[in-house]
This record gives structure tokens, C-alpha cells and sequence, in this order.
């Protein structure tokens, strides 16, 4: 049997649950745009490097065929760079990852629970429109694009 | 007779086979894949509900995509869905185009949904609006424990309460029945904006997804013939506006709000509700699971009922 008692001994519980729960979802959010920005860099990063390694490689071969020590001195940077990129883009995406699954799931519960507690509490019109708008910048699911 | 009257005695009607009278199938609608991307659909048609009222199983149910004996995957949409098809009516060849429209409204899916369905000149011609007297699907099991913490079961006295179901199946169902009328709350907003900027006739069919849930397995098939009959009215009480508007439920009221917006002339005599299963599954809750009753001959029945009445609602009838 739910305990009617909880919220009604404690008005407004349950609504500064809600806010609380929303106000990490947007901290979510904020980390999740973050991971995906720093994701976007990494990669134009990464697409530079390339770029500029195998136009050193070409220039080198060109100009100077017989040095050995130059090619290998590439081909490791080369190689250091990419393991560090897709170092670094591994842990991006792993980050968004946990975020992702943040947002959603408190999103989710917000989105759910509002109409509870506007009926119990009784809440203002600005303030169920307010939350409405808060809760509207989120998405649905995890696989939602 | 106003409107309500006729969609009250169409109610009790369609709800027939749920009592065991399957009467006639009448032949389902005839939904071509054919689509020529060079003619702009002549309606449009809304899926509209809760979050797991079963909307997307409704539209493959509609588009005939379940096999029997088949697995069907049940997840949470991502986001709205969109068909494209041709029906065969009998006033001939209709171009439809369908969406699905996401339960989470307020999302930026939702957002996107109305911007491209119901704005800027957009407006459905005809809206199917689903609902599951509280038998929702809450697809997140954190969320299922804190909606039945922090809903009380519906006092006996509520004409929708179902008295002998578990606690927590009650408290589930009163969550996702506020849910229900937030949900219609948003759908009617959004349709009077859109409705408002066109004109021309429009229908709607309120649909009560898996009815099968509602039946009484009692000892006694009259006894259980008579409960189920009580629930089938007291649903019909609860979605459709009564003879006297003050006795109206919430839901009802909103329903009753949307077509005088918008004026009863432009829905003519086109506005139902119709029990329908889109594919027979239990419901669980909190670990607990209320069966499915019926058979693929019920299934078959109501689905050509309602595709019919789709046919018969594009044609204008």
C-alpha cells in the first residue's frame, strides 16, 4: 500500500524531488553536450594529423628517398598520434555513454511525475509550464537522435 | 441526438465480441504498399496516446505486420513514426500518410512532431487516439517502483477501479490513468492549434488498447459475462462524454472541449471508440503480471472492425 501519508506530511516533497532530479538531468545534459563537442574536435584532430603526416611522408619520400631515419621518425609519430587520439576518443565516448544514460533515465522519471505532482501539490500554472519547458529539452530514449 | 449519443451506442456495439457476441468480421481495410511520392496524401492520420498505450503496435497491426506465432519485440519508440500507403476504400484510392506521434510530447522528439505534423498549416484529417483504462506499459523499472510509491490505489467508489487486481497493480493503473488525461491534455492543445488552421471535415477514433486485460476470469461465465459487461460501461463512462455534460469525467470533458472547438459540424457523425488488440501480451507491473484473455479469432475481429471504420472514416462516411 503506498504511503499517503509520506507526501501529504510533507508538502512539497515531492515536487523539490522532482526539481532536484531535474536540475541533475540538466547537469547531465550540459556533460553530455560537452562529451559530444570534445568527441567532434577529436575527431577533426585526428582527420589534421593525417592529413599533415602523410603530406610530411610524400614531401619526405620526395626530396629526401635515401633517409631512413626520417621515414621511421614519421611512421612512429604517426603511430603515436593515432593511438593517442583513439585513446582519448574511446574515453569521449565512454563518457557520453554515462551520460547519455543519465539524462534519459532522470529525464524520464521528471517527465512521468509531473502530472502527479502538479495534482498534489497543486502547482501553479507558470510553474507546471516552466517544468514542462525544462523537461522538454531532453530526449526520449537512449537511442533517440 | 447529439454526438456523444451515437458514439455511446457505437461503443457498446463495437464492444460486443469482448462479451463473447463475435457477430460478423467485416472485411479489413486493403492497405497497398504501393506509394507514388508524387501525389500529396489526401489524409493524414494521427496516432496519438500515452507513453505504452501500444500506438507503434497498433500501426503494424494496422498494416497487418504481425504473424501468428511470430515473437514480436516490445520496446520504448525513439521517436515518431511515419507510413506512407494507399487504401482501397470503397470510394476509391486513398493516399494516406500516418504518424505515429511519440507518448513523450514534452521532448525534443515531440517538439520536432509538432513542428512537422501539427504546425505551420499541417493538421491530421483524422486522429486515433489510444488509450488502456491504466494498463500502460511504465517501460523504465526504476520509474515503475516510484510510480506505484507515490500513487495511491483508486478508492473502490472510482468507477475505474478493478477492485480484484493486486494493490500495486491498482496503484499502477491510477499513475498511468493522471498520465492519461496529462496526455490527452497535451494531444488537445495541440490538435486545436493545428485544426483551427484548416479546415475541412476531420474524424476521430478513440481506441481502448488490450481490452483483453479487462476480462473477469470467474468460476461462473454468466457472473463473469455480467462484471465484464459492468467494466466495459464504466470504460465507455469514463472516455466518452455522457448525455449530461456535469456528469462527465475529466477525460471526458477534455474530449467534449476538443470538439466543440473546433465545431461537431466538421465531425459529422464520424467520431467512435472501439476496442482493440493490436497483439496479446500480460501486463506486469512491480513483478506481477495480469494475463491476456481471448483468442486469435477476438484479435481478428476487433482489428477488422477497426480498419474497417478507418476506411469508413477516410472516405467521409
Amino acid at each position: 500500500m503506498a504511503d499517503e501519508s509520506t507526501w501529504s506530511a510533507e508538502p512539497g516533497r515531492l515536487g523539490a524531488e522532482l526539481e532536484d532530479a531535474l536540475t541533475h538531468a540538466e547537469h547531465a545534459l550540459e556533460g553530455l553536450d560537452r562529451a559530444e563537442s570534445r568527441m567532434q574536435t577529436v575527431r577533426l584532430i585526428g582527420l589534421a594529423l593525417i592529413v599533415l603526416l602523410a603530406a610530411a611522408t610524400v614531401v619526405t619520400w620526395a626530396f629526401a628517398p635515401g633517409n631512413v631515419a626520417a621515414g621511421v621518425l614519421l611512421a612512429g609519430l604517426a603511430g603515436m598520434s593515432a593511438v593517442l587520439v583513439a585513446r582519448d576518443y574511446a574515453q569521449t565516448k565512454s563518457t557520453r555513454e554515462r551520460e547519455r544514460r543519465a539524462v534519459v533515465q532522470l529525464s524520464r522519471l521528471a517527465r512521468d511525475l509531473l502530472p502527479v505532482v502538479v495534482e498534489q501539490e497543486a502547482w501553479s500554472e507558470l510553474r507546471h509550464v516552466t517544468t514542462r519547458a525544462r523537461i522538454a529539452r531532453f530526449p526520449i530514449s537512449e537511442r533517440s537522435r | 441526438m447529439d454526438i456523444w449519443h451515437a458514439a455511446r451506442a457505437t461503443w457498446a456495439a463495437n464492444a460486443e465480441p469482448l462479451l463473447g457476441k463475435l457477430g460478423g468480421r467485416p472485411a479489413s481495410l486493403v492497405i497497398k504498399r504501393r506509394y507514388n511520392f508524387l501525389v500529396r496524401p489526401a489524409v493524414g492520420i494521427a496516432i496519438t496516446g500515452m507513453r505504452g498505450t501500444g500506438k507503434s503496435f497498433l500501426h503494424q497491426a494496422l498494416r497487418q505486420r504481425f504473424q501468428l506465432g511470430q515473437p514480436v519485440l516490445e520496446g520504448e519508440s525513439a521517436d515518431y513514426e511515419r507510413d506512407r500507403f494507399v487504401t482501397a476504400t470503397g470510394g476509391g484510392k486513398r493516399h494516406v500518410e500516418l504518424v505515429v506521434v511519440p507518448g513523450q510530447k514534452d521532448s525534443e522528439q515531440g517538439r520536432r512532431t509538432r513542428d512537422r505534423y501539427f504546425a505551420n498549416g499541417n493538421a491530421p484529417t483524422g486522429v486515433v487516439h489510444v488509450v488502456s483504462w491504466g494498463f500502460s506499459k511504465i517501460w523504465d523499472e526504476d520509474l515503475q517502483r516510484v510510480a506505484i510509491a507515490e500513487s495511491a490505489a483508486l478508492p473502490a467508489t472510482d468507477p475505474r477501479a478493478m477492485a480484484h487486481l493486486p494493490e500495486l497493480v491498482e496503484q499502477a493503473r491510477a499513475h498511468n490513468l493522471r498520465g492519461e488525461l496529462d496526455d490527452l491534455r497535451q494531444t488537445r492543445s495541440w490538435l486545436e492549434s493545428s485544426w483551427e488552421s484548416r479546415s475541412g471535415p476531420l474524424w476521430l477514433v478513440i481506441v481502448l488498447a488490450m481490452p483483453d486485460l479487462l476480462h473477469r476470469n470467474l468460476p461462473d461465465p454468466a457472473a463473469a459475462r455480467a462484471a465484464d459487461a459492468a467494466t466495459l460501461a464504466a470504460v465507455g463512462g469514463h472516455y466518452l462524454p455522457s448525455a449530461d455534460p456535469g456528469r462527465d469525467s475529466e477525460f471526458a470533458r477534455e474530449v467534449r472541449a476538443l470538439v466543440n472547438f473546433v465545431g461537431e459540424n466538421r465531425f459529422g457523425a464520424r467520431v467512435a471508440m472501439m476496442p482493440v488488440i493490436s497483439f496479446r501480451k500480460p501486463f506486469t507491473v512491480g513483478g506481477v503480471a495480469i494475463p491476456s484473455h481471448g483468442d486469435d479469432e477476438l484479435v481478428a475481429t476487433l482489428m477488422s472492425r477497426f480498419s474497417n471504420r478507418i476506411g469508413v472514416f477516410c472516405d467521409g462516411g
